[in-house]
């Protein structure tokens, strides 16, 4: 054996190492005995499963977690699950890579840098917590309550609202996914039907139906499981499918009549059915008798509104918008009209259009029948006090919330009005935000303003996993756990396969993550509240199940799912609506009070400039928004989008599938290079892209300025006059390639009734005057 | 002798955690400037803020634009294709295991360069150098230098240089007398 | 003799791609690989109508597997049991091989060089050279055959959101591969220069499978080109192997 020649350390360095405290050892201790999940059998086989929810969208399927030696190594849907049993998306196969991304926010954060620059330093979870209660207490007591405001999404974000609402302010949330999203269907189905038919979810039989009505509902591209499935197995049954959609969307491709409309031209062509099946006698008249109130204000309405008048307003063949009605009329009444959901398209006519929608199903009678549209089954759970905060605050003088739009107070305060009361002061100032679970950059119409607003605010922290735009732009960043790592509340599914579940962690929480209900406990504890102050979140959960006669421990022995029974359809005798009338309301009185139109109307949309098409956007099956596109799988799958192109246009462009091109919009905004996918697949007057690419946020490394981002093009809006949602779809743009500004062939006419949009003096298109 | 070196791991241990309390302490400094100099190493003064330090840790090692220079796990740099968590993570703790030890708290990957280097700090105590010398050779010497080249190409700050250079310093003879010892 | 095969339903299929993710999720395959894909084709014009549709794909374990007749390493006799009824039969096979009883074509990891001659014989793609190991082997679909063994289902199948995927042997004449196969209505991805008898079946409106075959079906006989490593090939994949043993 040779002798031993470890470097021997000099005098003063072994002085010095002696002169210290080193943490070193301290970091291990005996191993206890394995915590389970078998590593010697390959793949999946032989670990642990933990019953969870997913969250890689909202539509959280229930899941079964994979665990083997504390690492989760798959994800698949709880087999006990009557919604998706075994099925999980390529999303929801995918949560393992957000677990493990390495950009994961880690630590509490302070900003060091100017606003968006992305200079940081860690900090304790204390300092993070100090300095926003100590900012949200100096912004109340300089500006009043009402100077803060709470931007969320997700049902774990609500803990903190509910400290924001206590603080005494209106604006305690201003949920996107409302008034980005679906506020409009939502707001037009709760006056008509007295439920929320389509709001986090949609309350559509399309499994039973004979036939399935989608107006731009992308299922397959924008997939919820249990709902993908069910329209799945609808067809499967024989059901007849009419897609109407400017875009040759995936349902599209398996549509028995597709109907390639003009954009902004919906309601025309619903109205034209109604006075179609009325005029004919296609409609449901007991259900109308007795089920519906205002049917004469309807069929008045519509009188005018022949399929003839239609035809040339959407672009439609007259013959194809008839065969679609009565291929629909005569599946009455099993008849799924998709009540739709992302509805802010152009402002004006929005809540109207969905309104539409709930009237035609209801003279088809088909509500609360196999395959119409039908009720929710309430599922008993308790519900935890210790889940609540404060009181209702005060309605100020000028009120955000309640004085622009009669029914915004509905959903909160209109994002719109915050950004702008940030920026300019009017009705009031409004100095701090809280942002928790949304990546408002990336969601909210006009993101200059946004962060112009941003940086006049005195404060802005955020709550979020990964460091997306809105982290960037924060002040103090709080790293929450994934939906992998926490309890949240218990879950409870109320569509046509009811059941009761529990979030719960499969790993232990990695880093200095923590839940949000902790995080909001600390925030309440440092303002001098006593809520959410339970040791932790397991023990509301146990709290609310108990309301259901269940405990975790029962729970988890059941597979951590209780599946429950049924209750969507109704005897005729027995329908009643949770309406004034206790009937459908076709002719809404609360919209009449405020001055707006009881039945709903065509208001024309403008029409793209000549030169430019309108932008329209979707989504693509393997992201959510903007949240995946860093997921190192589901980049991989799907890492840039591309610019849906008519080929008719392309080619007069001279422009070839594959091109990269810059988009610039009416306001002069560009783009960041996108690829061009030409097809005759898309109208001439239109040019589709994914939402959700185009990351700005430097700290993302996979998805950071992958594709082109259509909110940053997305910068007029107008407030659907009803509830105060913003709409995405009034934006133009034209086609730069290299350095040469192209204009868009007019290849779609139109008739006199629609007017053009005005560019700006100075803006007009190229062959009109140039740049 | 090796209860002398598991002393330096140690304190490289401490120097790759957050710079907070004692590690930013001059007694601190005025140990790692004496094994700098014990390694040839050049020194300046090491009047550093802990601001400055805080600033440039988050920015190689946690979160930072353009992603961070070095992540400190060794899953990012064997075969785990920059993720957490993977074989890089597995190896780590399969060591830790054969050692009979598991963390003792906190939410830190087993993977974390401090956790490693304290790893080696225990072996060293313990005098167990024929699963120092795997442990060396298998993972933590194959990594670290690796990671010692992302975090030198960062343009770090002198403070971090020093560190990853002193840590491959005590590696490379690490290995090469302990690999001698036991081959 | 029983066969393993999979119809893909094309008119089921939305083109969500969870199969795929499934997939690398079951088996940790890198990024920069697949043993399942899904590409996406049109909209385009057909002569039976605008066709927007997807192309599921995997290894289609082929009845004349082109990738196994050109692995160069030297058969090796190996005893092989038919999973229903227990009987035994032994066999020459090369690294990569058709089982006899399942009609899955596999890898044999031990054996497998490396060389990439199969993953260059492959018409359809199905197979990667795992170039992120020390010692590099092929590497494809399985059917999942380990998961089959613990009485699972293919991880595809399992996640598979509208059940597009139907999975069966076709010798089993109540299966509904099997009738499905029967009544003359899936197709294959075949072509005039390349039919080799892949048992991965598609069923769907007449204008997606015109869209995928003309899209997706092979016509070159890529196997013909596959040149054999050389000696020194083989030596330093052995000598590879060592090391990584090490």
């Amino acid at each position: 054996m040779k002798r031993r020649r470890f470097l021997k350390l000099s005098a003063s360095a072994c002085a010095a190492l002696a002169a210290l405290e080193l943490k070193g050892t301290g970091m291990f201790r005996p191993a206890a005995a394995s915590t389970g999940g078998s590593t010697d059998l390959p793949g999946s086989l032989g670990a642990k499963d933990i019953p969870s929810v997913c969250e890689m969208c909202f539509w959280r399927c229930p899941i079964v977690g994979k665990v083997k030696n504390g690492k989760l190594v798959k994800i698949e849907g709880n087999p006990k699950s009557p919604a998706n049993d075994t099925r999980v998306c390529a999303r929801g196969n995918s949560g393992i890579q957000l677990l493990y991304d390495p950009d994961r926010l880690k630590y509490p954060m302070k900003r060091t840098g100017k606003r968006g620059e992305g200079k940081w330093a860690r900090i304790s979870w204390d300092e993070a917590l100090d300095e926003v209660a100590h900012n949200m207490k100096k912004v109340v007591d300089k500006h009043g309550p009402h100077a803060l405001a709470y931007f969320d999404h997700g049902a774990s974000a609500e803990f903190m609202r509910g400290v924001f609402k206590a603080l005494g302010t209106e604006n305690y949330t201003n949920e996107p996914a409302f008034f980005q999203c679906v506020g409009p269907a939502a707001l037009a189905f709760i006056k008509s039907m007295g439920y929320i038919t389509s709001g986090t979810r949609q309350y559509v039989d399309m499994k039973n139906a004979k036939a399935i009505l989608l107006v731009a509902s992308h299922i397959g591209e924008n997939v919820h499981v249990s709902h993908v499935k069910e329209y799945m197995e609808g067809l499967d049954n024989g059901a007849k499918l009419v897609v109407v959609d400017p875009r040759f969307s995936a349902p599209a491709g398996k549509a028995d009549i597709y109907l390639p409309i003009r954009p902004g031209t919906d309601t025309a062509l619903l109205l034209a059915w109604m006075n179609f099946i009325i005029e004919n006698g296609l409609y449901d008249k007991d259900f109308v008798k007795n089920h519906c109130t205002g049917f004469d204000d309807v069929k008045a309405a519509v009188k005018k509104c022949t399929i003839e008048w239609a035809a040339p307003i959407c672009d439609l063949k007259a013959e194809d918008m008839k065969r679609a009605i009565i291929t629909l009329a005569d599946a009455r009444p099993h008849v799924a009209i998709h009540p739709g959901r992302h509805a802010t398209w152009y402002g004006k006519g929005d809540t109207s259009r969905h309104q539409a929608l709930a009237i035609l199903a209801s003279l088809f009678g088909a509500v609360g029948v196999p395959g119409g549209l039908y009720f929710p089954t309430p599922v008993k759970k308790a519900h935890s006090e210790c889940a609540e905060c404060g009181g209702e605050p005060e309605t100020p003088d000028k009120s955000i919330q309640e004085d622009y739009y009669p029914f915004a107070s509905m959903f909160g305060s209109p994002t719109s009005k915050i950004i702008k009361a940030s920026r300019t002061g009017d009705p009031y100032p409004v100095k701090l935000w809280g942002i928790n679970g949304v990546n408002i950059l990336q969601t909210i119409p006009n993101p200059y303003h946004t962060m112009e607003a941003i940086n006049k605010l005195d404060f802005i922290f955020c709550e979020e996993i990964l460091p997306t735009e809105t982290a960037m732009w924060s002040d103090i960043v709080l790293p929450g756990a994934t939906y992998l790592e926490r309890f949240d509340a218990v879950y409870t599914y109320d569509l046509l396969t009811p059941y009761i579940t529990v979030r719960q962690p499969m790993v232990k929480s990695m880093f200095e993550t923590r839940s949000s209900y902790w995080i909001a406990g600390q925030l309440a504890k440092r303002l001098g509240m006593d809520c959410f102050q339970r040791k932790n979140i397991k023990e509301i959960v146990e709290e609310e199940l108990q309301g259901a006669g269940l405990t975790l421990e029962s729970l988890d022995k059941k597979g951590g799912l209780v599946p429950l029974k049924a209750n969507p359809y109704r005897e005729r005798k027995d329908l009643k609506f949770n309406t004034d009338s206790g009937k459908i309301a076709l002719s809404v009185e609360d919209y009449a009070d405020e001055d707006l139109d009881p039945v709903p109307k065509f208001i024309p949309t403008p029409a793209p400039p000549k030169g430019f098409a309108r932008l329209i956007y979707g989504r693509v099956p393997v992201h959510t928004f903007s949240r995946t596109m860093n997921n190192s799988w589901l980049h991989n799958e799907w890492p840039e989008n591309e610019l849906w192109l008519n080929d008719e246009a392309a080619s007069k462009m001279g422009l070839k599938d594959g091109d990269e091109v810059v988009l610039e919009n009416q306001d002069g905004k560009k783009s960041l290079p996108i690829k061009l996918k030409v097809t005759p697949g898309i109208r001439p007057d239109v040019v589709y892209m994914a939402h959700g690419y185009g990351c700005r946020s430097k700290m993302l490394t996979k998805a950071f300025e992958k594709g082109a981002s259509d909110q940053f093009v997305i910068t007029r809006y107008e407030n659907d006059p009803f509830m105060g949602a913003s709409s995405h779809r009034t934006n133009f743009v034209r086609i730069i390639k290299g350095t040469k500004v192209m204009d868009i062939p007019d290849l779609c006419p139109l008739p006199p009734q629609l007017p053009r949009f005005q560019l700006k003096k100075g803006h007009t298109a190229k062959t009109g005057g140039g740049k | 002798m090796t209860s002398q070196l598991s002393s330096v791991f140690k304190l490289l241990a401490d120097g790759f955690s957050y710079p907070g309390g004692e590690n930013l302490s001059p007694e601190f400094f005025k140990a790692v400037k004496e094994l700098a100099r014990d390694c040839g190493l050049q020194t300046g003064t090491m009047d550093y803020g802990s601001q400055e330090l805080q600033e440039e840790y988050t920015r190689l090692f946690i979160n930072a634009p353009g992603g961070v220079a070095a992540p400190p796990y060794a899953s990012v740099y064997v075969a785990g294709q920059g993720l957490l968590m993977q074989e890089g993570h597995a190896q780590a703790q399969e060591f830790y295991s054969r050692a009979g030890l598991q963390l003792a708290d906190g939410q830190e990957p087993a993977d974390f360069l401090p956790l490693e280097l304290a790893f080696t700090a225990v072996l060293l105590e313990r005098g167990d150098l024929v699963l120092l010398s795997e442990f060396l050779e298998k993972h933590l010497w194959r990594w670290f230098q690796v990671f010692e080249r992302r975090v030198e190409a960062s343009g770090p700050h002198p403070y971090y240089s020093l560190l990853v250079r002193l840590t491959l310093f005590y590696l490379n003879k690490l290995k090469e007398e302990v690999f001698d010892e036991t081959t | 003799m029983s066969q393993l095969a999979m119809v893909i339903d094309l008119k089921r299929c939305v083109g969500c791609h969870a199969c795929a993710l499934a997939c690398r999720a079951e088996w940790s395959i890198p990024v920069d690989y697949h043993r399942n894909w899904v590409y996406r084709m049109g909209p385009e014009k057909t002569p039976h109508g605008l066709s927007y549709t997807f192309y599921p794909g995997l290894c289609n374990h082929c009845d004349d597997p082109k990738c196994v007749s050109v692995c160069p390493v030297d058969p090796e006799e190996r005893t092989f049991k038919d999973p229903k009824t227990g009987k035994k039969k032994t066999i020459a096979i090369h690294a990569t091989f058709k089982h006899p009883f399942t009609g899955a074509v596999l890898i044999d990891k031990t054996r497998c060089i490396g060389c990439g001659s199969c993953v260059e014989a492959c018409p359809y793609g199905a197979r990667y050279l795992n170039e992120e190991l020390d010692d590099p082997k092929a590497d494809k679909c399985t059917f999942c055959v380990e998961r089959l063994e613990a009485g699972e289902q293919p991880a595809c199948v399992k996640t598979c959101i509208t059940r597009a995927r139907i999975f069966g042997d076709l010798s089993d004449k109540s299966s509904e591969v099997h009738k499905i196969v029967a009544s003359g209505k899936a197709i294959r991805l075949t072509s005039k220069e390349v039919n080799i008898g892949p048992n991965v079946y598609y069923t769907g409106l007449k204008k997606d499978t015109h869209l995928l075959i003309k899209t997706y079906a092979p016509h070159e006989r890529k196997w013909e080109n596959v040149k054999a490593p050389t000696r020194r090939d083989i030596i330093m994949a052995a000598v590879r192997r060592l090391k990584s043993a090490v």
